[in-house]
């Protein structure tokens, strides 16, 4: 039998029940993981959606290669990065927008409660961005996504200890950034 | 102010803010359930005939697309119970003038299909309740849906052609559409029979179920699902679907006269059937119009 478009025949005897749920199930669960990720491999707010949906998609058609027992997590990532690194744009999206970064900075008026969100929001994004990649998506999937080692470690293909250094070498950029925002703060008092 | 920031704090308002919109997230989850329906009913399609299969292709995935997006407007249509006697296989396109890229779902596109269905699908639910089956009336509520959806108002032959494929002894024969614009147009079409969960996707599956059983040469089975379907959805969507299977079933099995008969009734309440070639191709002997019109 002949498949209509691109879909493989092998795992043609799955039904649409079967199929759709578990689709959905893993796009609710996973799509700000999966959009945060496109984001931080480089890919602008305004075209992280359709990286997130090509993502899914991808997902949809590739459900049957799924192992299970591994990372659900692990597997989204190798496929947003795949997707990603294969659009050689987005790269240079990247850098142009790593270059144009502007010095983290606290952003003025705006009601308290809401201004201190949306400070920290960019506080952390201006910290991300100053990571290199590596250890960006490290800091990134523990911190934010709070994965384990081990899946973060199957995600990036790369043994348990290097997940720990680069973690460690994060935080410690963190504490680094901390202090040099708290250095500015008490230059420039409010 | 920002003197002391803990990481969960920043983590927090860095998850809160870097994700996307809720907007977004219906528009992907509306193409993703678009997607896995064309993808359902494309893994299963009609066995290929020994030639000229490759014309069914696109018809059938104009079909997974109108199911698609059916089903995302039946989430507008709960207890609507429409009996517009039209359905998604009036959304086939003829094969024969498609290009071979029609069909395929693009998700981006295909949101704004999805808006104007609902958007259809929220009109004829509150036009159609008291509509009956009469083909006439079918057909005014289909207009009325499809003009706002699409547009489209290429449908005034349907009626005729409803009755005539009425009498012809074919259980809801779907009216003919011109092949174009027809995707647009396809959600407005609410399920035929909605007594429990989404009878669209129950049609669906049973629709497959033959497909299956068709694919795994167990013409046993495939014959009692079409006759389960032809049961539960005698005026359901997909009734061009299931004779359509029905005379590949029966001419595929050795069933040459049924397979015969079913074949020239279906030629003959669907003259311009996307499947006409592929019904005509599995039984090999000319179908002609002045045959019974009995479909067992």
């Amino acid at each position: 039998m002949m498949p209509l478009a691109e879909p493989p025949a092998a795992d043609a005897p799955e039904s649409a029940e079967a199929r759709a749920p578990a689709l959905m199930e893993i796009y609710r669960a996973h799509v700000d993981y999966v959009w945060r990720i496109a984001r931080s491999l480089g890919i602008p707010a305004d075209a992280a959606e359709d990286v997130t949906q090509e993502v899914f998609l991808c997902v949809h058609h590739r459900l049957a290669t799924f192992r299970p027992g591994s990372s659900v997590r692990a597997w989204l990532f190798g496929i947003t990065r795949n997707l990603v690194l294969h659009d050689k744009r987005s790269y240079a999206r990247r850098e142009r927008r790593l270059a144009a970064l502007p010095e983290p900075q606290a952003t003025p008026r705006e009601p308290d409660a809401t201004v201190r969100v949306h400070q920290a929001a960019e506080l952390m994004q201006a910290f991300l961005d100053e990571l290199d990649l590596e250890k960006r998506l490290v800091f990134q999937m523990t911190e934010i996504e709070e994965m384990t080692a081990e899946e973060i470690a199957e995600a990036l293909a790369v043994p348990l200890g290097t997940v720990y250094s680069r973690l460690r070498a994060a935080r410690a950029k963190l504490e680094r950034f901390r202090l040099r925002l708290h250095a500015r703060d008490q230059r420039r008092p409010a | 102010m920002s003197d002391e920031w803990t990481t969960p704090e920043l983590v927090a308002a860095y998850r809160d803010r870097e994700r996307p919109a809720e907007a977004a997230r219906e528009r992907m989850a509306a193409a993703l359930m678009a997607a896995a329906a064309e993808r359902s009913a494309t893994v299963i399609p009609l066995r290929p005939p020994a030639r000229r299969g490759r014309t069914i292709r696109s018809g059938w995935l104009a079909v997974a697309a109108a199911l698609a997006l059916i089903g995302t407007s039946s989430y507008w249509l709960v207890g609507a119970r429409h009996q517009a006697a039209r359905g998604p296989a009036d959304m086939l396109m003829d094969p024969q003038r498609s290009e071979p890229a029609q069909g395929v779902v693009a998700p981006m596109a295909n949101e704004q299909h999805v808006r104007a269905a609902s958007d259809s699908g929220e009109r004829a639910a509150s036009d159609s309740s008291e509509q009956q089956a009469a083909s006439d009336s079918s057909e005014q509520a289909a207009r009325d849906s499809g003009e706002r959806a699409a547009g489209d108002s290429r449908e005034q032959q349907a009626a005729g052609d409803s009755r005539e494929q009425q009498a012809a002894g074919l259980a809801d024969p779907a009216p003919r559409r011109s092949a174009r614009d027809r995707r647009p147009v396809a959600a407005d079409h609410p399920p035929a029979r909605g007594e429990q969960g989404d009878p669209v996707l129950e049609e669906l599956m049973l629709i497959q179920r033959i497909k299956d059983a068709l694919d795994a040469d167990r013409p046993g089975e495939a014959l009692a699902a079409i006759e389960a379907h032809a049961r539960e959805f005698a005026r359901g969507s997909l009734v061009e679907e299931r004779e359509a299977l029905r005379v590949v079933g029966l001419c595929g099995t050795g069933e040459r006269e049924r397979g015969e008969r079913a074949q020239q009734a279906f030629v003959r309440a669907y003259p311009r059937s996307a499947y006409r070639e592929r019904v005509r191709a599995a039984c090999p002997v000319a179908a002609s119009p002045e045959g019974s019109a009995t479909i067992d």
